[in-house]
């Protein structure tokens, strides 16, 4: 039915003094990253080239204890995959946020790679090109140079989890009139990196493998350590 | 009777009377008399009267002369003014060629001292009533004819239900006041269908009882049958306010919005077939679940729509209101119909009521099977019904009564609207997963009752009944598609919320009451009052379970009860006339209800908590509900009554969200209402209006959770509306109605968000969801001869029925769309044989049955969404059925 009929039928019925709860709110999600700089990794000082780090799904849930089992259904979602360049300060846009407006405690989300409860193992989504993160830099101590390559695939836990579950988040959403910027800092990822576990590695660049310690620790740094932060402002 | 019989043999015409409608007038055919010429107050209608012959009363009947059989009946009224006793009205009919009552004129009442409104009544409800014409070598001609029309004192029905009418039968030449003191049929047949030649019979109708309020309707059959129906619960489509949907199949309950109550399957109107209640306490598929469908439609007299609360002999789950269905069979002998129609449907039906029985005396069985309007939505279901009077002595009548039922059906489920409307699944489809196609229902349902009645000379009324039900069902619906985990086995996702419900009900109660005769005590002021007691038990075992499909294995288990539940109820009930024009009727009922909770997975140990006590809580829980009722009748004009009413009623508690100890906390429903019913007094009631003023007040409402598939509290609500119904009967063969009723229902304190649920999809103030603000109901019907073939009537009957509803509001801020429907029938008969076609949603309409709004994965998206979303169930497009009947 036609938007102007409804409104004049409910116009005429005289259920304009009556709300139908909260109704659907759409904004644009955008990510910003910080632009590339030397910095201090041990005794090594690290430069990234390159940090394209993919996005979603994200679900914000009214409870700041969320988790897929507390929160079956979410107010509002980010229900896509983008990546982005984690060293672009400037805006990049992802997509849009949908959903209800509502006070907004918590999110949980992945990082390009779902294990969602239909999936039987943990998928990369097409726009990830199968990783979470994609990282290239250089790192120096002395005159040694090493230059490094490495493909994150940061997994959930468990079937129907996602990789980071119940962060903690504080909006009140009550329209569409504000955009969510998505802040990532790929260099507080790599700082307690010790990258001598691959010095003796060869090849020019090195790859990190995803078995390794130095793997291991950047997915902890984007999941908990520094994980993306999440900010709403009016548009 | 001896002595009169030979000479009312030769002289009177035949009492072939085949009593319609929902109550049997009391009818005493004297002389059918031939037209010396037309009455002078014969009204407009085709056909006038054809000189047949002169002859008086006692000229005896020309041996040619087939006399008018009775084909619909009417409801007579029971006087305000009246004092208790039953009340002769002697008339001269007269029937035309069509078979309309087209003049009624009064020659008398017994006892002569009796009110005049006793004659008002008795024509009103005579020149209603239709028949078959009489015949002279097989040309329709008009008959006058004496008629003795008895109007008795209403009679209380048995049921927890409003009492509605049953009929005696009284012995020829019984004196007045004594209409019930216990003919036979054999020598009384008081609604006998063929040609009986009798010298003089009386059926004693109890009047329809008054209404309560100005929105206690009863649908009549005229009404009830004027647009088509597929089913019993499909008729009280014709009562305003109400709109009812299938949006589960055929082997599930209807779904009934009442006055602003979105009542699901039954949790807000108290339902009743004769003596045995349908609504089944705690049913795991939503409280208070009643389903009709074991009810044979053509086997329904009249519906008795009372919305709101206002008599005290409403109890568990009245709280929109009460509908009662009253079976009667009017047209006496063998009916075989056989249909055929889209979709695969077929239908069959076999009823007889035997000639010489009461209305209520027949046998009934039906089977029907479809394939469905879409992809699993295959059906099969197969039902009887059964009943028998007994007439005793002394003013005793029983009724025994049984019915059977079993149905199975596929279930589509329902779908995203995204999805539909992306292409990715189609409207009238269902989604390509096990999980889906697994969707089925199953229920069955056996009972059985008997119900004693006496009515004294004084009027004073007895009655005891004692009924048993067993019912079955067993469903698996997915709503979500896939998103649960296993309580058990916490790894286990993903494998289809395919959710099975198991619900046994062993159900058993006794009924008892009396009323009074009316005491007068000045000229001015008399009083009846009437008390009653029920009892019911219930055994009921439930199951929950989730399945993975197509094997159906068990991946975890949800619900594994047994419940036991009684009910003793008792009321008390004033009818005090004060002046002739004032009437206070009212009284209070109270319940006393138990609970006995056998929770085999209560106190559940979660997988990651060490086991530190063996799974179960058993609890035990009584409460008390009490609630008074009231009415005050104001009749200042003939044609006008006022009413005014109040009424507290209660929904009994879903057992097992009972806590040890606790005091079954009701959900408590109070009632108000104002309003008029005005009609013209010409006779035949050609246009009565009814209009009322109404709010409610709800202290715990119930919404549908389709994350467990069944209802869950939403807190209370409120609801303020209008209602009005119009009925017009512009001509005798014509009947049109149109209700429109209005309602304001919004959530006053919907649970805030926890954390088992923090996104609350409700807030405060916001319009309830899933009503529909406006309902709105026309119903039209014709029936006329067309031609003659063969010296013989060719009756054409057209019907229709139209309903519209406005967009319902639904969680998270949405509308659902509005829906308009129309169903149409045509029919002709000739002699025995009837053919016909009905068609529903002539318009080929396509509506969501039902919407709901609520987070599901059906894995069509690449991302699933966890933010709730509309879902659909399809309504029923464009469906004919070709219908052949043999009346034998």
């Amino acid at each position: 039915m036609k938007t102007t009929t409804r409104a004049i039928l409910l116009s005429m019925l005289g259920l304009g003094c009556g709300s139908t709860g909260p109704s659907e709110v759409r904004y644009p999600i955008v990510a910003e990253g910080a632009a590339s700089a030397p910095f201090a990794a041990g005794d090594w000082t690290v430069t990234l080239d390159v940090a394209r780090v993919s996005l979603g799904p994200i679900y914000f849930c009214a409870t700041a204890a969320a988790s897929s089992s507390l929160c079956p259904a979410a107010v509002q979602e980010f229900a896509d995959v983008a990546e982005f360049d984690a060293l672009r300060p400037s805006a990049q846009p992802l997509g849009f946020v949908t959903g209800a407006p509502g006070s907004i405690r918590s999110s949980s989300y992945d990082l390009g790679i779902t294990w969602f409860t239909t999936q039987r193992t943990a998928t990369p989504a097409a726009a990830s090109a199968g990783r979470s993160a994609h990282f290239e830099g250089r790192a120096t101590r002395g005159s040694r140079t090493l230059r490094f390559v490495c493909d994150v695939r940061a997994i959930p836990m468990l079937q129907g989890a996602q990789v980071v579950q119940g962060a903690r988040v504080s909006a009140d959403i009550t329209g569409s009139n504000v955009r969510l910027v998505v802040r990532a800092d790929a260099a507080s990822w790599w700082t307690a990196v010790d990258l001598s576990e691959v010095e003796s590695e060869g090849g020019d660049p090195v790859v990190i493998p995803p078995s390794s310690r130095i793997h291991n620790a950047v997915v902890v740094a984007m999941t908990a350590g520094a994980p993306l932060r999440f900010e709403w402002v009016s548009q | 009777m001896a002595r009169w019989f030979p000479l009312r043999l030769a002289l009177c015409l035949p009492a072939a009377l085949a009593i319609g409608g929902a109550v049997p007038a009391a009818f005493r055919f004297a002389w059918a008399q031939p037209l010396p010429r037309p009455p002078a107050d014969a009204g407009p209608v085709d056909g006038a009267p054809t000189p047949v012959s002169d002859g008086g009363p006692d000229a005896g009947v020309p041996p040619e002369l087939v006399p008018p059989v009775m084909r619909e009946t009417a409801h007579p009224t029971y006087p305000q003014d009246g004092d208790g006793h039953p009340v002769r009205v002697l008339l001269m009919l007269t029937v035309s060629p069509t078979g309309d009552v087209i003049a009624a004129e009064t020659l008398g009442l017994v006892p002569a001292g009796a009110p005049v409104s006793f004659e008002r009544s008795a024509r009103e409800a005579i020149l209603r009533m239709r028949f078959h014409p009489a015949q002279r070598a097989g040309e329709p001609v008009a008959v006058r004819l004496r008629f003795h029309l008895t109007i008795a004192p209403p009679v209380v029905e048995l049921g927890e239900g409003p009492a509605t009418d049953a009929a005696t039968a009284s012995a020829p030449g019984a004196p007045a006041g004594a209409g019930d003191a216990g003919a036979t049929p054999s020598d009384a047949p008081p609604d006998a269908g063929g040609p009986v030649p009798v010298g003089e019979a009386t059926v004693v109708a109890h009047a329809v009882e008054p209404p309560r309020a100005a929105s206690d309707f009863v649908i009549d059959h005229d009404l009830m049958t004027a647009a088509p129906h597929q089913s019993a619960g499909d008729l009280l489509a014709s009562a305003p306010g109400v709109y009812v949907s299938r949006p589960e199949g055929d082997a599930v309950a209807h779904q009934v919005f009442l006055r602003g109550f979105d009542a699901e399957h039954g949790q807000d109107i108290q339902f009743s077939l004769g003596v045995v209640p349908i609504n089944l306490p705690s049913h795991l598929h939503g409280q208070g679940y009643a389903d009709l469908n074991f009810i044979i439609p053509e086997t329904v007299r009249s519906l008795r729509v009372t919305e709101g609360i206002y008599d005290p002999r409403q109890g568990d789950f009245a709280v929109a209101g009460s509908v009662h269905f009253d079976l009667g069979v009017a047209r006496r002998g063998v009916l075989l119909r056989a249909g055929y129609g889209s979709f695969g449907t077929v239908r069959a039906l076999a009823m007889w009521a035997p000639r010489g029985e009461a209305t209520e005396t027949f046998a009934a069985f039906t089977y029907r099977a479809s394939e469905g309007f879409g992809r699993n939505r295959g059906s099969q279901s197969g039902g009887a019904i059964a009943q028998y009077v007994f007439r005793g002595p002394a003013g005793f009548r029983a009724t025994a009564h049984f019915a059977g039922y079993g149905a199975r059906a596929g279930l589509a489920g329902v779908l995203r609207r995204g999805d539909v409307e992306q292409g990715r699944v189609d409207f009238y489809g269902a989604y390509p997963d096990p999980s889906a196609s697994a969707q089925s229902a199953l229920s069955t349902r056996a009972q059985a009752s008997v119900a004693l009645e006496r009515r004294s000379d004084r009027g004073a009324l007895t009655t005891f009944a004692a009924w048993f039900a067993r019912t079955d069902f067993r469903s698996r619906v997915n709503f979500t598609g896939y998103t649960q985990r296993s309580r058990v086995r916490p790894d286990w996702v993903g494998r289809g919320d395919l959710i099975e419900q198991a619900n046994g009900d062993t159900g058993f109660g006794a009924l008892a009451s009396h009323r009074t005769p009316r005491y007068e005590l000045t000229p001015w002021w008399s009083a009846a009052f009437e008390g009653g007691v029920g009892v019911r038990y219930d055994l009921i075992e439930q199951a929950q379970n989730l399945l993975q499909a197509p094997q159906n294995e068990t991946w975890d288990r949800r619900v594994d009860a047994t419940l036991r539940a009684s009910d003793i109820g008792l009321y008390l009930d004033a009818d005090l006339r004060i002046t002739r024009a004032v009437r206070v009727r009212g009284g209070v009922r109270a319940d006393v209800l138990h609970y006995d909770i056998d929770d085999r997975l209560g106190n559940f140990t979660p997988a990651f908590q060490r086991e530190s006590h063996i799974v179960g809580f058993r609890r035990t829980a009584l409460g008390l509900a009490l609630g008074p009722r009231a009415t005050v009748e104001v009749s200042p004009f003939g044609w006008l009554k006022l009413f005014a009413s109040y009424g507290e009623g209660y929904r009994s508690p879903q057992a097992r969200q009972l806590e040890e100890g606790e005091g079954a906390p009701f959900a408590r429903v109070r009632s108000v209402e104002a309003g008029f019913h005005a009609r013209t007094t010409d006779g035949r009631e050609r246009l009565s209006f009814r209009g009322a003023a109404y709010a409610t007040y709800l202290s715990t409402d119930l919404a549908f959770d389709p994350q467990e598939g069944r209802l869950e509290p939403i807190g209370p609500t409120r609801r303020v509306g209008l209602v009005g119904h119009l009925i017009a009967r512009p001509w005798p063969w014509a009947l049109a109605s149109l209700s429109v009723t209005w309602v304001y229902a919004t959530l006053e304190a919907p649970p805030p968000a926890t954390a088992a649920n923090p996104s609350p999809p409700y807030t405060p103030g916001q319009l309830l969801p899933y009503v529909p603000p406006v309902v709105a109901r026309a119903d039209a019907r014709v029936e006329r001869d067309l031609v003659r073939i063969r010296g013989h009537a060719l009756v054409g009957r057209a019907g229709a029925g139209f309903t519209f509803l406005s967009p319902r509001p639904l969680p998270f801020g949405q509308f659902a769309d509005p829906v308009a429907l129309l169903d149409v029938s045509a029919s002709v008969r000739w002699r025995a044989v009837e053919a016909g076609v009905e068609c529903f949603n002539l318009l080929d309409a396509r509506y969501a049955a039902t919407e709901y709004s609520f987070a599901s994965d059906w894995q069509t998206r690449t991302v699933p969404s966890r933010v709730p979303a509309r879902h659909l169930s399809a309504g029923p497009p464009l469906t004919a059925l070709g219908t052949l009947t043999l009346h034998l």
